[in-house]
């Protein structure tokens, strides 16, 4: 079975990353995981981006880490969304749906 | 915000753990691939090999990870600011010399700063300050241009002016303080009522003046000076509403003004209400007000200046007999108190500043020779990735840090510096000066060095960093020991033109210092026209309540002369009223019988001094022709007077001055008789100019204050007791004030000239020393850099006379261009020295001649040594040197 792999939009791995983390707090490698599993193996988040858009969005206060036990009782960094994360997915969730739209319009009309 | 600032502070401060998380993060990001892929069937290395191929670069990941943190820019400049000092270290003769150039730099500035920012940027820091003038006569035809005010004009003026909201007359005031303690002589501000609602200040206890308080007969009210309410009442907190006794009257403290209140500088130690006398509104004669102006809102001095312009042609109109063609203006305060220092400060200001750019040009020369050295490390990292701002960056890190411990060295070095300029002037002088009280290191003085301690390193960090960036990647690498080669190109010239700038501006510095001390040598040898040496001189006044009569005054200074007389160690007494080089003086028209009257528009003023007969010989001023005072000028004799040198040279031509007579204030009034001439006495500001001055016998105006002066056998001081007693047996009430030695006069008149030859000379050496080893520096160089030439000449045959010419002609070139740049910016710079000069002209020609010869001999001096040094070399181990 061929898997078709897409290169991601510049911005929408924050998005991703958010949007995962609102089901609730989780560590980088689980984080990835899901995003491939959601998107039926189409989105695939190499780590080389992952861990520095974590980062940054800590840095940004969006989300917020913690260390704690994995599902093995691994020590793993765990990420959670912080009340600006969540006002920052809406955000994004809403601007990312006017834009899909926007395309949509125009490459369904003839 | 408060997250990202807490995450940068981590990242700062704990990097060893998060760099250890992150470490973790991905170690663990890397197992669960692992497992994963075990579970996908891979054997265990499989696996693991999978795992990290899909990972990429682990480093990479952690190096964009890094870079989200947002402190990269501390953490270089952190990780320069290390490399930095393990670089000083690495080199400490050198980071020493270049500290110490910088020390010498910074603290030559940060101390004159200080006295600049004290006596020019904030002498006076009153809410109104903006708003607030200083009104004069002046009259261009008697000499006058800033003079004090008669009582008339202040009247008219509050009556006419539109333009000033408040006129304030000032009239100092001297008060024997009574009561507790023995009595002793203070000065008093006598001041209107509004003076200090019109500086807009607030006194520290207590009231300040109501309005009205200054009209005649209102109780007596004082205002104290924080510094006289700490030492003469014990800073007594309760001391509002107290009686204090002046010349035996009562007066009620009503308040004491902050510690930093001081105004207007004239060494008064309280305020007290001047009573504007009815009678005195008429008075146009009588010139002896200082007066302060409050401007309306909204106005202008320039508008303030047109309406006093009118008012003056009004009076004049008004008034004629009494006006003399007098013309009033005025002054922005802060202009006014900022006058003297104007003189002064500009030329330190400039001498630092030349003293900094020396030592600019020291250490950038140094760091130059050291950035030659490590050409081959900056090419290495150029070649290796690093961007040409990232080392310029490294460059400015390390002499700005080099600057500031260069300029935190110079500041412990002001410490001292601003100490010793404070004790430079004596403090009977220094009250006198606007803000001198609030000399040290303040806070904007610390700011100012801070700042200029960076500035000064990004300044002699720039040259070296510019060279640097030049840097052609390969040529340096593929240079081989580089010696040989490195003589020639830019970067030798720069160093040349490095050491021409010392020279020159060394040599202005050598050359200002040089026209200071012979100013001063001049003012010691100048004749002050008294004898100084052996006198000492003290001030007593009567009560005008207590002494009413002449007869009294009289009878009082004969008894007590006498009774100093005889005491043992005294070979002369006298008295004077005003005693000369104190800064006090008294003017006067007069009109010389027998010639036509002076215009009434140009009448010329003297100096007044009335003296008793003894006073010439107590202070040594001698008799020209005629006679001196005698017993039988008294009351009774006829009137008579003594004229001097410049007097009789003036007004007299010279020609049979004695015997001659003269009117002095207006025609109306008694002619006297010049008796006789005597020596000129040198003016308060010890220049060229002596006024003509006349003299009035004591016995004929008996004064109530007078300055007693008295020669001793040598022990000055130690006759002060016995004086003490002879005045105690007369009246023992009476205080004795102001005691000095004639020396400490004049050596006070002297002091502020002496302070500025002083920092000139220091500053002069400072450039002097720096200059040399700047020069000194730059040729050894230059022989190590062409031992390889020089060894290659010897083994031609050249003698060590002629590597001697090689590097000497080198070194004379530089050290002629310097002098000649020198003595151009000499010429065009000492010109501002012109006014604080004496007895030299601003472009002496011995001072600039002499000291263009020392400065030559002293560079040709610093190129000798590296020079005979050449002659030493070994054409073997030279020739072996590449």
């Amino acid at each position: 079975m061929k898997k078709t792999q897409m290169d991601l939009l510049q911005g929408t791995l924050d998005l991703l990353v958010l949007k995962t983390l609102q089901t609730g707090p989780t560590h980088g490698w689980d984080i990835a995981q899901r995003i491939q599993q959601v998107s039926q193996d189409i989105l695939h988040i190499g780590q080389g981006s992952l861990y520095p858009a974590l980062h940054r969005l800590e840095a940004q206060g969006w989300i917020a880490s913690e260390w704690g036990a994995s599902e093995n009782n691994r020590r793993a960094k765990f990420y959670k969304l912080t009340t600006t994360g969540r006002k920052q997915l809406a955000a994004e969730t809403e601007s990312w749906e006017r834009f899909t739209g926007a395309v949509e319009l125009i490459v369904k009309t003839n | 915000m408060l997250n990202r600032l807490k995450l940068r502070l981590r990242a700062l401060f704990y990097k060893a753990s998060m760099e250890q998380e992150l470490d973790e993060e991905l170690r663990f990001h890397l197992e669960k691939e692992v497992e994963q892929n075990l579970a996908r069937g891979m054997n265990a290395e499989e696996a693991r090999f999978a795992a990290l191929r899909s990972f990429g670069g682990v480093e990479q990941v952690k190096e964009k990870s890094r870079d989200v943190r947002g402190v990269r820019f501390v953490e270089e400049l952190w990780q320069d600011l290390r490399y930095g000092a393990r670089m000083l270290l690495k080199n400490p003769v050198l980071t020493l010399i270049a500290v110490l150039a910088t020390a010498l730099g910074i603290s030559a500035n940060t101390t004159i700063f200080s006295s600049a920012d004290a006596t020019l940027l904030r002498p006076l820091s009153f809410p109104n300050q903006e708003r607030l003038l200083m009104l004069f006569e002046r009259s261009p035809e008697a000499g006058i241009t800033r003079g004090s005010v008669s009582p008339g004009n202040v009247s008219e003026w509050r009556a006419q002016a539109e333009t000033l909201q408040e006129v304030i007359v000032i009239r100092n005031r001297d008060y024997i303080l009574t009561g507790e303690g023995p009595p002793e002589r203070y000065t008093s501000y006598g001041v209107s009522a509004a003076f200090f609602d019109a500086l807009g200040v607030q006194p520290h206890l207590g009231r300040t003046f109501h309005r009205g308080e200054d009209e005649a007969g209102q109780a007596k009210v004082v205002v104290l000076r924080y510094a006289f309410w700490q030492t003469r009442f014990g800073g007594d907190p309760q001391i509002v509403g107290k009686q204090v006794l002046f010349d035996d009257n009562p007066f009620e403290v009503i308040g004491v003004m902050p510690k930093d209140f001081e105004f207007p500088f004239g060494g008064g130690e309280m305020w007290t209400p001047f009573v504007f006398e009815p009678q005195m509104k008429q008075d146009h004669a009588n010139h002896y007000l200082r007066v302060l102006a409050l401007l309306k809102p909204e106005t202008t001095l320039t508008q303030a200046n047109a309406e006093l312009h009118n008012i003056s042609q009004r009076v004049h109109q008004q008034f004629p007999d009494q006006e003399s063609g007098h013309e009033a203006y005025a002054v922005a305060l802060n202009d006014e108190y900022t006058r003297v220092a104007k003189l002064y400060v500009p030329v330190m200001i400039g001498s630092a500043l030349f003293v900094l750019l020396i030592a600019c040009s020291n250490v950038a020369n140094l760091l130059l020779a050291r950035a030659t050295t490590r050409r081959k490390e900056f090419a290495l990292r150029l070649a290796l990735g690093a961007t040409r701002w990232r080392l310029m960056r490294q460059l400015l890190t390390e002499s700005v840090l080099l600057a500031l411990i260069g300029g935190a060295l110079g500041c412990l070095l002001a410490g001292w510096g601003i100490d010793a300029l404070s004790r430079g002037i004596p403090s009977d002088m220094s009250k006198y000066i606007p803000g001198w009280s609030r000399l040290g290191l303040s806070y904007t003085v610390l700011i100012f060095t801070a700042s200029l301690s960076v500035l000064t390193g990004i300044l002699f960090g720039l040259v070296p960093a510019w060279q640097m960036t030049k840097t052609s990647v390969n040529q340096t690498l593929k240079e081989g020991a580089g010696f040989g080669t490195l003589g020639k190109g830019g970067r030798s010239r720069m160093r040349y033109a490095l050491v021409v700038l010392e020279i020159a501006l060394s040599l202005v510095l050598l050359i200002g210092a040089g026209l200071f001390v012979r100013s001063f040598i001049q003012i010691l040898h100048a004749d002050l026209g008294v004898k100084p040496d052996n006198v000492i001189t003290m001030n007593v006044e009567l009560p005008r309540d207590k002494y009413p009569g002449d007869h009294q005054r009289r009878n009082f200074f004969h008894q007590l002369l006498q009774g100093v007389q005889s005491s043992p160690g005294v070979t002369e007494a006298g008295a004077v009223d005003m005693l000369p080089l104190s800064g006090r003086n008294n003017l006067s028209k007069f009109q010389i019988v027998g010639q036509p009257a002076f215009d009434k528009s140009k009448e010329p003023h003297v100096e007044i001094r009335i003296v008793t007969p003894g006073y010439f010989a107590a202070i040594g001023t001698e008799l020209r022709k005629g006679r001196l005072f005698n017993a039988r000028d008294d009351g009774q004799g006829s009137r008579v007077v003594l004229v001097n040198d410049a007097f009789a040279a003036r007004y007299l031509n010279n020609v049979d001055a004695v015997g001659q007579r003269l009117r002095l204030n207006d025609s109306q009034s008694a002619a006297y008789e010049i008796a006789g001439i005597v020596a000129n006495v040198m003016n308060e500001d010890l220049n060229d100019q002596v006024e003509p001055g006349v003299y009035l016998p004591f016995a004929q105006y008996p004064s109530r204050q007078m300055c007693l002066v008295i020669r001793t056998t040598g022990a000055d001081t130690q006759i002060v007791p016995a004086v003490r007693n002879e005045l105690a047996a007369l009246d023992p009430r009476l205080p004795l004030s102001g005691v000095k030695t004639m020396t400490q006069v004049v050596h006070e008149r002297r002091s502020p000239k002496e302070m500025m030859m002083w920092v000139l000379i220091i500053f002069a050496i400072m450039a002097l020393l720096m200059a040399a080893v700047g020069t000194y520096a730059v040729m050894a160089y230059l022989v190590t850099q062409r031992t390889h030439e020089i060894g290659v000449r010897m083994a031609l045959g050249a003698l060590p006379k002629d590597v001697l010419k090689l590097v000497l002609r080198r070194g004379l070139a530089l050290t002629v261009l310097g002098i000649g740049l020198g003595l151009a910016g000499a010429f065009a710079l000492t010109r501002v020295l012109g006014q604080l000069l004496y007895g030299v002209t601003a472009t002496d020609p011995l001072t600039f001649v002499g000291i263009s010869l020392l400065l030559t001999l002293v560079a040709l001096l610093a190129c000798w040594i590296p020079a005979r040094r050449a002659t030493k070399v070994n054409p073997m181990i030279a020739l072996r040197h590449e």
